[in-house]
């Protein structure tokens, strides 16, 4: 791997914001492909990231100022893949339930699947399952990401699953679903399509979902 | 039918509960435990099976202690051996409501606020009014403490322990990113946490019917702690550590409640910290009696009852689990049964009911 791309894959795990958005400058004046920069430099950091995450190597401080560096590093880099049209993995919608207003889980699996390479939309928090099926009807969505902090609120990620299969957008979109209360057995019980219990293996979900 | 809750002839024996949980003392049925009540819970119980008048805390003295009162009989009639209570010391701080989607109830649920702290700079630091331990309401343990039924202990706590406060103050985005950014600033928050919180627990520990320190203070998530056990080890435990020494100074246990997957700092906890017990768990997480078959020979298991299955079950299928952890964890002692987190709006009464009914059938 180049220096350049190095010391973008190296600030990023040290969420070094500074030195990311310095090296993305010379990395775009250096002539280096988009493509190299996203994967070599930015995802692959992220997946770094993603996998100490999972082992225990490093916690959610660390994994939100990498996901902070990458973000900023994106920023710059954004114009020039939508004027080269290079192609995210595909569009993720994610949201926590109506009724739910803790968010940090849902913002780390929005930070996480973008390092990861994929087109997010964050809905917020207290989101109604209605605007989870505006959202879908109107875009080409993959992936609907759902997060709930309480066993009351969870339920509310049934009442979206059902507001989609009402509304005819089912089999559209795929459903992920996470959060404290929340399971693989429910995640099944709900009828969604996958459950992760956290941001780094909701990345890993999302990729097998859209394959 | 609630057919062996103490309603009418409760035999309260702190001092047994306290022997049991330390090992101390076995006994055949083990004793229950609950960090909180939620009062909607409360409230039917109270008025239904008691035939109280429900009276809402409003702030005032009086309503203070008919609610007081209430929940005195509350803990009394249901079978505990000690009422536990906690108030928070009045840290100012950012909260958001929304409608709690419990069923029947009608409060709303207030949300910490997890990316705008008060605390962002070292001039909201200064400026923050920091309570004062002599403005520091008191009455209620003190309250409690005078009108205690006989045999009957007070468990006490502040509300929120040191990394629930500092990511309250600094939202636990703004400790996420302060912990590299601004590690001085989180140093100068947490002490400043954990000194009025010993001041806090000095005066406690001088209540005549206190028979232990029980604080909650929730450092995991699903699948580990929410900062690293480094940062943890250098902000936060140590003021456990020092509370813990205050409590065993007088000769009282200190359980902890702390949510979320701790396993990563357990040996901290245990053979640092001191804690003597370890409250609250899911079953997603680890079940108690797993918890208890790897560190019930050091320290006590209290409550484990899943929430969700506390929340979601029929009271037939609680009272069969009651059985079940009675059968197992209790036959293991040094365990106390209860739910695994605390009883909150939206646990059915009827469960809940079935769950103390069926402890208490020995």
């Amino acid at each position: 791997m180049d220096e350049v791309i190095e010391e973008i894959f190296a600030a990023i795990l040290r969420g070094d914001r500074n030195v990311v958005v310095e090296h993305m400058e010379v990395a775009l004046n250096s002539g280096f492909s988009l493509t190299t920069i996203l994967n070599e430099g930015m995802i692959a950091a992220m997946n770094e990231v993603g996998q100490r995450f999972e082992v225990g190597e490093c916690f959610v401080p660390e994994m939100m100022i990498s996901a902070r560096a990458m973000k900023e590093g994106l920023e710059i880099l954004k114009p020039h893949l939508v004027q080269a049209n290079v192609q995210t993995l595909g569009k993720v919608v994610v949201g926590t339930v109506r009724g739910d207003l803790h968010d940090i889980g849902k913002n780390l699996v929005g930070m996480m699947l973008e390092g990861g390479g994929f087109e997010v939309l964050d809905l917020g928090i207290n989101v109604p399952p209605e605007k989870f099926v505006e959202v879908v009807s109107a875009d080409a969505v993959d992936v609907i990401g759902i997060s709930a902090l309480l066993t009351t609120t969870m339920q509310n990620m049934q009442a979206t699953i059902a507001a989609l299969e009402e509304h005819g957008l089912r089999a559209k979109v795929k459903v992920i679903v996470g959060g404290a209360p929340v399971t693989e057995e429910y995640a099944q019980q709900i009828g969604a399509d996958g459950y992760a219990p956290d941001a780094s293996r909701a990345v890993t979900l999302a990729k097998s979902l859209i394959k | 039918m609630m057919r062996k809750l103490p309603l009418s002839d409760p035999q309260p024996d702190a001092e047994q509960f306290i022997d049991v949980l330390m090992g101390r003392a076995t006994q055949k049925q083990p004793p229950l435990v609950e960090f909180l009540v939620d009062d909607v819970v409360m409230k039917p119980i109270v008025t239904e099976m008691l035939g109280r008048t429900w009276v809402d805390n409003l702030g005032d003295r009086e309503t203070e202690k008919a609610y007081l009162d209430n929940m005195i009989e509350f803990w009394y009639r249901m079978g505990y051996d000690f009422i536990r209570l906690e108030r928070d010391m009045g840290f100012p701080k950012n909260r958001l409501l929304a409608a709690d989607t419990a069923p029947g109830s009608e409060k709303m649920r207030r949300w910490a606020d997890q990316h705008q702290g008060i605390i962002n700079t070292w001039e909201d630091f200064e400026t923050y009014p920091w309570p004062e331990i002599q403005n520091v309401d008191f009455f209620p343990f003190e309250y409690i403490s005078d009108r205690l039924p006989e045999e009957m202990g007070l468990i006490a706590s502040n509300g929120g322990g040191v990394f629930e406060r500092l990511s309250d103050l600094m939202s636990l985005e703004g400790l996420c990113l302060a912990l590299y950014e601004n590690p001085d600033l989180v140093k100068a928050v947490s002490d400043k946490l954990g000194e009025l919180m010993t001041k806090f627990y000095e005066h406690l520990l001088d209540l005549d019917r206190l028979v232990a320190i029980f604080p909650g203070d929730d450092m995991g998530f699903k699948t580990t702690t929410l900062v690293s056990p480094a940062h943890l080890r250098e902000y936060i435990l140590p003021w456990h550590k020092g509370f813990a020494a205050l409590t065993h100074q007088r000769g009282l246990p200190y359980f902890l409640h702390s949510c979320g997957n701790l396993e990563i700092i357990m040996e901290d906890l245990i053979a640092e910290v001191g804690i003597d017990g370890k409250h609250s768990f899911e079953d997603v997480i680890i079940p108690v009696d797993e918890f208890q078959t790897r560190y019930g020979d050091r320290i006590a298991c209290l409550g484990g009852m899943d929430i969700h299955f506390l929340s979601t079950a029929s009271p037939e299928q609680v009272r069969r689990q009651t059985r079940w952890l009675m059968d197992t964890c209790g036959a293991h002692g040094r365990y106390a049964i209860g739910s695994g987190n605390s009883i909150p709006s939206y646990i059915p009464v009827d469960n809940y009911l079935a769950m103390v009914d069926e402890a208490c059938s020995i």
